[in-house]
């Protein structure tokens, strides 16, 4: 069975509860085969959390999931040592972060707190409970969700060592008029997600996993995506540019990108392509900049300022 | 349907065409075949005209590259909007003219008289089926917000008889907000907080036992609930928890858009919102332009970060003298039945009655008010006077 097969597998599955975000589930699985996690970023009733749920469902793999509030503790999220009465010793729970896929939904409503204990959950890919450490399951990836427009009240905002360790930030958006009409109807009198199976095994995405990192970049390639992120450091309204973490996630999204369409090496395009989704939420811009840009409006104006590497003897 | 079009043929098509058909009659009348063919080829030219003037700029549409620009007060940019022609006639010296709101200077623009706006007019020539990218660079010059209002295109006949004029029926979707200028206001610093609150302090009375920064050893003088067991269990000698110190610090701004002065003074409040920010002061704003609801006037909600102060910005922005608004006075009181103000509260703008009972009861509530005023060219932030105390601007 070919990779374009298992990827339309998973798109039409997810499809059936979450209408007209194809785009958004490539991107997923892009971030699944590259071992990188996904922050969902929307405004509410979008479908962040339906999505999540739908694409963790589509595997067949353990699922858990945090609700975030204020009074969550970071024991709440990496587990504890308890003293068992009956054997008369400590015993180590280890909380929902040991699962294959852990969905954080509302993360910004945790305190910076409970917010770090997840940073080295999602780097490490282990958690360390009062010295002993644990390593956490394969495949492991953390679906974050949160509403930007809530950004005051009851809220704290991610760190930029939380944001970097994010390999996507996706903003799921507003459907069309077409899709919402679509979405009434499907919901009407029945309830998807109950229909969603498992399409993909654990097994598969890590052969996926592996597969990956096969596909090839030339040296072009490599400068291309090179130029992109010193752009990002030298620009004068950046203040902290990319950082190495975030040139190895762009490398890795634009090998996944050609992965999924059966490539075996990057194109400039699929690099292009990946850079709002893997760049702009690691950009923290100076105060004139962020009045008046966004990040990913930064991005759009880095990537039009970069030349294109074409084909040797394509252009005179 | 994109452009509003109005049609003006000019008088020597109608002597033209009431020529040729003379000559068609007496063409026909005499037999005379070369009249008959002047005829027919002046009504012809007639028809032909009249066609084109009908027909040239159907189906021209515009597209414009960006859709909001935001800059400071001094700062250039640039919008390109391309012109497609989608008809077979050609357009050939046309005039293009647009106005926009006069915060944007543009190359050999004109102020127009009647209102606050600029218009901008260029030469435009389209071949058949051909569009073409103007680049129009400008200078943000005052604070606001500049719309495209109009567009209109005035199309010549090939040879001057009659003309087109189309305009643009729909609304360009560019929007450009001019923030305003920095100027620094002088006394700032003098602002200290001094109540329970959660805004971090290196030094404070209060304490946040929602956030242990640390343990240090105990001193017999501790209480018992300061004990850090862990720590002590870990230490084998009694440890006390450590909080962060906390005071309370927030600002409540109150803006008067009636104020004479305002643009100098929005300067100065511009500096002491990005001063916040940069301090993590959480701030409000009030401003008295009347709104529709049970708060007759603007409220941004307390908040702090880049996107509260972008928000703030945005509403100062678009700050009008034209808009209608409520007395400074009036919304100073409704303001302290509705919320609870920061302890902290500064005027932009005098008040223009009943000044020392509103003052007098700010006080009551014991919130520090100050007023930003210009001493000496500068802008000071100047704690409030009761009953005619004056209180020295040099002292500050």
């Amino acid at each position: 069975m070919t990779i374009k097969h298992d990827v339309i597998k998973m798109k039409e599955n997810i499809a059936k509860v979450i209408i007209g975000k194809e785009e958004t589930i490539e991107l997923i699985l892009i971030a699944l085969i590259n071992k990188g996690h996904i922050l969902l970023e929307s405004v509410p009733g979008t479908g962040k959390t339906m999505l999540a749920k739908s694409f963790s469902k589509s595997i067949s793999a353990d699922f858990k999931r945090i609700q975030f509030t204020p009074d969550v503790l970071p024991s709440d999220v990496t587990g504890i040592q308890f003293y068992n009465p009956k054997v008369q010793e400590f015993e180590l729970r280890p909380g929902p972060a040991m699962t294959n896929i852990l969905l954080a939904d509302e993360i910004n409503r945790a305190t910076p707190r409970t917010q770090s204990s997840l940073l080295e959950v999602m780097e490490e890919r282990q958690i360390t409970i009062d010295g002993e450490t644990l390593r956490l399951p394969s495949p492991f990836v953390v679906i974050a969700t949160q509403n930007p427009i809530e950004s005051q009240q009851g809220t704290f905002p991610l760190p930029e060592a939380q944001m970097d360790r994010f390999f996507v930030q996706l903003d799921m958006g507003y459907p069309t008029l077409e899709e919402e009409k679509l979405i009434m109807r499907t919901y009407r009198n029945n309830s998807p997600i109950e229909e969603i199976k498992a399409v993909l095994t654990k097994e598969q995405v890590e052969r996926m996993q592996e597969e990956v990192q096969e596909v090839k970049l030339n040296e072009d390639v490599e400068n291309y995506l090179l130029q992109i992120i010193h752009m990002t450091r030298k620009h004068p309204e950046v203040e902290v540019g990319v950082s190495p973490r975030g040139t190895l996630a762009l490398m890795k999204a634009a090998q996944g990108k050609a992965y999924l369409l059966g490539r075996g090496y990057v194109t400039p395009e699929d690099i292009k392509y990946m850079s709002p989704f893997v760049l702009s939420h690691r950009l923290v811009l100076t105060m004139e900049g962020s009045l008046k840009k966004s990040n990913k409006q930064i991005i759009r104006e880095i990537l039009s300022s970069v030349a294109v590497p074409v084909e040797a003897g394509a252009v005179r | 349907m994109e452009w509003k079009r109005q049609v003006s043929l000019g008088y020597e098509l109608s002597i033209i065409s009431g020529v040729s058909i003379l000559i068609l009659i007496s063409g026909m009348i005499g037999s005379n075949f070369l009249l008959v063919f002047i005829g027919l080829l002046f009504l012809l030219f007639v028809y032909a005209n009249k066609y084109y003037l009908n027909h040239v700029g159907r189906g021209l549409t515009l597209e414009i590259d960006k859709e909001l620009i935001k800059l400071f007060k001094g700062e250039k940019d640039h919008f390109i909007l391309t012109i497609n022609q989608h008809s077979y006639f050609p357009i050939l010296n046309a005039k293009l003219r647009f106005t926009i709101d006069h915060v944007l200077q543009f190359e050999n623009n004109r102020k127009m008289l009647n209102n606050e706006q600029v218009e901008i007019e260029i030469p435009l020539s389209l071949l058949a089926k051909g569009s073409v990218e103007i680049s129009f660079p400008f200078e943000a010059v005052n604070r606001g917000v500049a719309k495209i209002r109009t567009v209109e295109l005035r199309i010549p006949h090939l040879f001057g008889f009659g003309d087109v004029y189309l305009q643009y029926a729909k609304q360009l979707p560019l929007e450009t907000v001019v923030y305003s200028h920095l100027e620094e206001v002088g006394g700032v610093n003098r602002i200290i907080p001094k109540r329970m609150g959660d805004y971090p302090m290196k030094q404070s009375f209060y304490e946040d036992l929602s956030s242990l920064i640390g343990a240090r050893d105990y001193i017999p003088s501790d209480s018992f609930n300061r004990i850090h067991w862990k720590a002590s269990a870990k230490a084998i000698s009694l440890q006390t928890k450590l909080y962060e110190k906390t005071s309370q610090f927030s600002w409540s701004i109150f803006i008067n858009v009636r104020e004479g002065n305002l643009e100098s003074l929005l300067s100065g409040l511009t500096y002491l919102l990005e001063y916040a920010t940069k301090k993590k002061i959480p701030f409000e704003i009030f401003v008295n332009v009347r709104k529709v609801g049970k708060r007759p006037y603007i409220h941004h909600p307390l908040g702090n970060g880049r996107e509260h102060l972008q928000k703030a910005l945005e509403i100062i922005a678009r700050l009008s003298k034209h808009s209608v608004a409520i007395p400074f006075p009036q919304m100073l009181i409704m303001s302290q039945r509705q919320h609870i103000l920061s302890p902290y509260v500064i005027l932009c703008g005098k008040i223009e009655g009943y000044d020392q009972m509103i003052k007098l009861g700010l006080k009551r509530q014991t919130l520090d008010c100050y007023s930003i005023v210009e001493h000496d060219d500068a802008l000071v932030l100047k704690p409030f006077s009761l009953y005619g105390k004056k209180v020295s601007t040099n002292a500050i």
